[in-house]
C-alpha cells in the first residue's frame, strides 16, 4: 500500500514538473520573441537581431503540441507585422502557416488566428509583393474561416483586413468598399487603443489618409494626426518615414488654408521632412514602398527649382526602386514624369523617347490588368459573396437574436399565463368540487322532500278514499233512492279529488297532472259507479296537457258533475251512448274545455231535472276559475268552457 | 227586527265560500256575494257595499288579501275579517298593517 501510495506520488511530481518543463519552455519563447519584436523599434531597430531573437524564440518549441504551436502562430505573426518585406519574407510565412494549419479548427481561439494569419499574410506580404491573384486566393481562404457570430472585435479585424484588401487590390470600383471598411475598423480601434493594436491603427490610418490624399485635404490631415498621435508608442521605420514623407508632400503641394501659393519657407519645411522620411528609412529599413515615394517627391521639387538633371534623376532613381518591389504602376507613373522633366530641359527627343516608353507600359499594364480582373473575376465574386453571405449572416443572427428574446418574453408571458390559469382552475376546481358536494347534498335533500311530499299526496288519496268508503257505508244503510243518489254523487266528488292526488303521487311531475290520463281514470270510476261500463263509451279527444292542482281540482270537478249529469240524463233506458272530452290550451292563458254527448239533450222549456246542486257546484267553479259556460242541446248535450287563466 | 248584517266573502275555494255563505245565512246574515277574486270584490263593494267582509288572503288573480283590503280602506270605511290558514307571522303582521 505505502509502496504504491509513494509511487503515485513520484508520478504526480514527475507531471508537474513536466508541466513546468513545458511552460518554461513557452515562458523562454515569449521573452525572445519580445525582445524580437523590441528589435523593430527606433533607436534599437536592428533588423538582424530582431531575426536572430524569432529564431531563438522559435527553435526550442515542440512542433507536436499544441500549445507550442500556439506560441509559433504567435510568432511567426509578429514575424510578419514588424519584418521587412522580401521574397524571405513570403518563405518564412509559408513556414508559418504549415505549424498553424496543424491547429484544429474547432476550438475557436485556433481558427480565429488561421483566420487572421491568413489575412495578415495577404495584406503585408502578398499584396505588395507576390502578386494580386495569390493575393486574392489567399483571402478567399482566410475568409472561409471567419463564422456569422463573430464578436465585434473580431468584426472589426475582419473590416480592417478586407478594407486593406480592397483598397490595395486597387480596382477602381471598389474604392468606396474599402472605405466602408476602413470606417469600421478604424470606429472600433479608435475606443481599443493599446500596443498591441497599435500596428493596425496606423494601417487603418494610414489606408484613410492615402484614401483622402488629393480628394479631400482635411481628412488626410486628420487621420495623419491619428498617426502621429501613436508614433511616441509605435516607433517603427515605416511609420515614422511614411508620416515624414506624408507631411512633406502635404508640405510641397498644399498652400496653407486661404492662401494662394506655397512660401519658400514651406517648401524648404516640405524639403526636409521628405529628407528626414528618407534619412529614416537609410538609416534603418530601406526596404519600403515609401522610400522611391520620397525621391519622386525630391525630384518634384528640384523640377520647380528648374534643377531637370536633378530632377530626372531623382525620378529615374523612384523608377528604379518601384520596379525591384514589383510595384509597377508607380514605375510606370515615372516614366512620363522622366519625359516631363526632359522636355523641359529641351531635350525633345528624349522627353519623346519616354513618353513612347511610358504609353507602351501603361498600355501593358492596362491590358494585365483587364486580363488579370477576367481571370480574377470569378474568384473576387466569390469573395464578394463570401463577404455578403457574412453579413447578411450577421444580420439574420441579430433577427435571430431579436426572435429569439421576443419569443422567450412570449414564452414568459405563456408560462405566467399558465401559473395563472393552474391557479385559477385550481381554485376553479375547488370550488367546482364544493359546488358538486353541495349539489349532491341538495339533490340528496330534493330527493327527501319529494319523497315526503309523494308521501302526503298517497295519505291525502287514502283519506279521501276513507271519507269516500265512509260516505258509501253510510249511504248503503239508507231506504230513499233520491238520498242514495246524492250520496253517491258526493261519493264521485270526493273521488275525482282523490284520482288528483293519486295522479301527482304517481306522475313524473309533483307540481302538475296529466288531464287525459287523469280524465280517463275520472270516467272509468263514474261509469262503474252507474254501472255503465257496457253501454257508454267515454272517449278522450285531446292531446297531453299538464295542469297544476289549483287549477285541476275545480276542473276535475266539473268534469265529474257534466259526466255525472250526462250519464243520469242523456241515455235513458239503458240507451247506449259516447261522452267525449276535450281540453287544450289555445293560448297560455286561456283553457278551452269540452263535454259533448249524443244523447237526449234538453227540451226547452222542460224544468230542470235533480236538486240543481250539480249546476250550482259547475256554476261556482267556473267563476273560481274565471270562466265562461255555454251549453248547447241540439245534438245531444255539449257544453263548452272558455277559462281565463291568470299568469300567477 | 233590525236589517240583516250584509257580509261579502271573498276566497279562492269557491265551495267552501258557499258553505260559509250557507252557514252564515242560515245565522241570519245576508251574504251579498262570493268572490275568488279581489278585482271581483272591488267591483262588487261599488255596486252593492257590504256591512263586513270576510277575507282570504290567499286569492285567485292578481291581488292578494291584503292588498285588497289596502284599496278597500282607500276608499271606504268597512271593517274586514281576515279567513285565512297563513296565520304566520309574516302574513300576520304584513295583515296587521291593514289595522286603522
Amino acid at each position: 500500500m505505502k509502496v504504491k501510495l509513494s509511487l503515485i506520488l513520484v508520478l504526480v511530481i514527475n507531471f508537474l514538473f513536466a508541466q513546468k518543463d513545458a511552460d518554461f519552455i513557452i515562458t523562454q519563447s515569449k521573452t525572445y520573441l519580445d525582445k524580437a519584436v523590441w528589435f523593430n523599434f527606433i533607436p534599437q531597430y536592428n533588423q538582424d537581431s530582431s531575426s536572430y531573437y524569432f529564431n531563438k524564440a522559435i527553435k526550442p518549441l515542440d512542433k507536436n503540441k499544441i500549445t507550442h504551436l500556439e506560441q509559433l502562430g504567435n510568432i511567426y505573426m509578429d514575424m510578419i507585422i514588424y519584418s521587412t518585406y522580401n521574397d524571405e519574407l513570403d518563405l518564412n510565412a509559408q513556414t508559418g502557416w504549415e505549424f498553424i494549419s496543424k491547429l484544429p479548427d474547432e476550438v475557436d481561439k485556433y481558427r480565429i488566428m488561421k483566420f487572421d494569419y491568413l489575412a495578415l499574410w495577404t495584406i503585408i506580404i502578398k499584396l505588395n509583393i507576390i502578386g494580386p491573384k495569390e493575393s486574392l486566393e489567399l483571402f478567399t481562404k482566410a475568409l472561409a474561416y471567419l463564422k456569422a457570430d463573430e464578436n465585434e472585435e473580431l468584426q472589426a479585424k475582419a473590416a480592417m483586413y478586407n478594407g486593406i484588401f480592397y483598397y490595395k487590390y486597387a480596382i477602381r470600383s471598389e474604392r468606396e468598399i474599402a472605405y466602408k471598411y476602413l470606417l469600421k475598423s478604424y470606429n472600433y480601434y479608435r475606443h481599443h487603443k493599446s500596443s498591441e493594436n497599435n500596428w493596425r491603427i496606423f494601417r487603418i490610418n494610414h489606408t484613410l489618409a492615402s484614401y483622402h490624399t488629393d480628394r479631400n485635404n482635411d481628412s488626410v490631415n486628420y487621420y495623419r494626426a491619428n498617426i502621429k498621435a501613436i508614433l511616441e508608442d509605435y516607433k517603427t521605420p515605416l511609420a515614422y518615414s511614411s508620416y515624414y514623407a506624408a507631411v512633406g508632400r502635404e508640405l510641397i503641394t498644399h498652400p496653407p488654408k486661404g492662401q494662394d501659393s506655397i512660401s519658400a519657407a514651406q517648401y524648404e519645411e516640405g524639403k526636409n521632412s521628405i529628407l528626414k522620411s528618407i534619412e529614416i528609412m537609410e538609416t534603418y529599413n530601406k526596404e519600403t514602398g515609401i522610400y522611391p515615394y520620397c525621391f519622386g517627391l525630391l525630384a518634384d521639387l528640384y523640377l520647380k527649382d528648374k534643377n531637370y538633371d536633378a530632377a530626372i534623376d531623382y525620378y529615374k532613381k523612384s523608377r528604379a526602386y518601384y520596379l525591384e518591389h514589383k510595384n509597377s504602376k508607380p514605375a510606370i507613373m515615372m516614366l512620363s514624369y522622366i519625359s516631363d522633366g526632359y522636355k523641359n530641359k529641351g531635350d525633345l527627343v528624349n522627353a519623346l523617347k519616354y513618353n513612347e516608353q511610358h504609353y507602351r507600359e501603361l498600355l501593358n499594364f492596362e491590358r494585365e490588368t483587364n486580363e488579370r480582373s477576367l481571370r480574377e473575376n470569378e474568384l473576387k465574386a466569390d469573395l464578394s459573396n463570401q463577404n455578403e453571405e457574412l453579413e447578411k449572416k450577421q444580420s439574420q443572427q441579430q433577427l435571430y437574436i431579436i426572435a429569439l428574446l421576443i419569443g422567450g418574453l412570449l414564452l414568459g408571458l405563456v408560462y405566467r399565463n399558465y401559473r395563472l390559469k393552474r391557479k385559477s382552475s385550481l381554485i376553479l376546481e375547488k370550488t367546482n368540487n364544493e359546488l358538486k358536494d353541495k349539489n349532491t347534498q341538495l339533490d340528496i335533500k330534493n330527493a327527501e322532500k319529494e319523497l315526503l311530499l309523494k308521501e302526503i299526496h298517497h295519505r291525502v288519496k287514502n283519506n279521501l278514499e276513507l271519507v269516500k268508503s265512509l260516505i258509501a257505508l253510510q249511504s248503503a244503510q239508507l231506504e230513499d233512492s233520491a238520498t242514495k243518489d246524492a250520496m253517491i254523487a258526493s261519493q264521485n266528488r270526493v273521488q275525482s279529488m282523490g284520482i288528483i292526488h293519486q295522479k301527482l303521487y304517481q306522475g313524473e311531475n309533483l307540481g302538475s297532472i296529466e288531464m287525459k290520463d287523469y280524465f280517463l281514470n275520472l270516467g272509468e270510476g263514474i261509469l262503474d259507479t252507474f254501472n255503465k261500463e257496457e253501454k257508454v263509451k267515454i272517449e278522450c279527444a285531446m292531446e297531453n296537457l299538464e295542469l297544476d292542482v289549483d287549477t285541476a281540482v275545480p276542473i276535475g270537478l266539473i268534469v265529474n258533475e257534466l259526466l255525472t249529469n250526462a250519464l243520469k240524463y242523456a241515455f235513458p233506458e239503458n240507451a247506449k251512448g259516447n261522452i267525449s272530452i276535450s281540453l287544450s290550451k289555445s293560448n297560455p292563458e286561456t283553457l278551452m274545455l269540452k263535454v259533448s254527448d249524443n244523447g237526449i239533450g234538453k227540451t226547452i222549456g222542460l224544468a230542470p231535472k235533480g236538486t240543481g246542486f250539480g249546476s250550482q257546484l259547475v256554476q261556482l267553479l267556473t267563476q273560481q276559475l274565471n270562466g265562461i259556460m255555454e251549453e248547447d242541446t241540439k245534438n245531444g248535450t255539449t257544453v263548452s268552457f272558455h277559462f281565463k287563466l291568470n299568469a300567477a | 227586527m233590525s236589517k240583516a248584517t250584509k257580509i261579502l266573502i271573498v276566497e279562492d275555494e269557491m265551495i267552501i265560500a258557499a258553505n260559509m255563505s250557507l252557514q252564515l245565512t242560515s245565522l241570519g246574515y245576508e251574504i251579498t256575494g262570493i268572490m275568488p277574486r279581489g278585482e271581483d270584490a272591488l267591483v262588487h263593494i261599488k255596486q252593492s257595499q257590504p256591512d263586513i267582509i270576510l277575507l282570504d288572503i290567499n286569492l285567485k288573480g292578481k291581488l292578494t288579501g291584503i292588498e285588497t283590503a289596502q284599496i278597500v280602506q282607500n276608499d271606504y270605511n268597512i271593517p274586514i275579517i281576515y279567513v285565512t290558514a297563513n296565520s304566520d307571522d309574516v302574513h300576520f303582521d304584513k295583515a296587521k298593517t291593514t289595522n286603522q
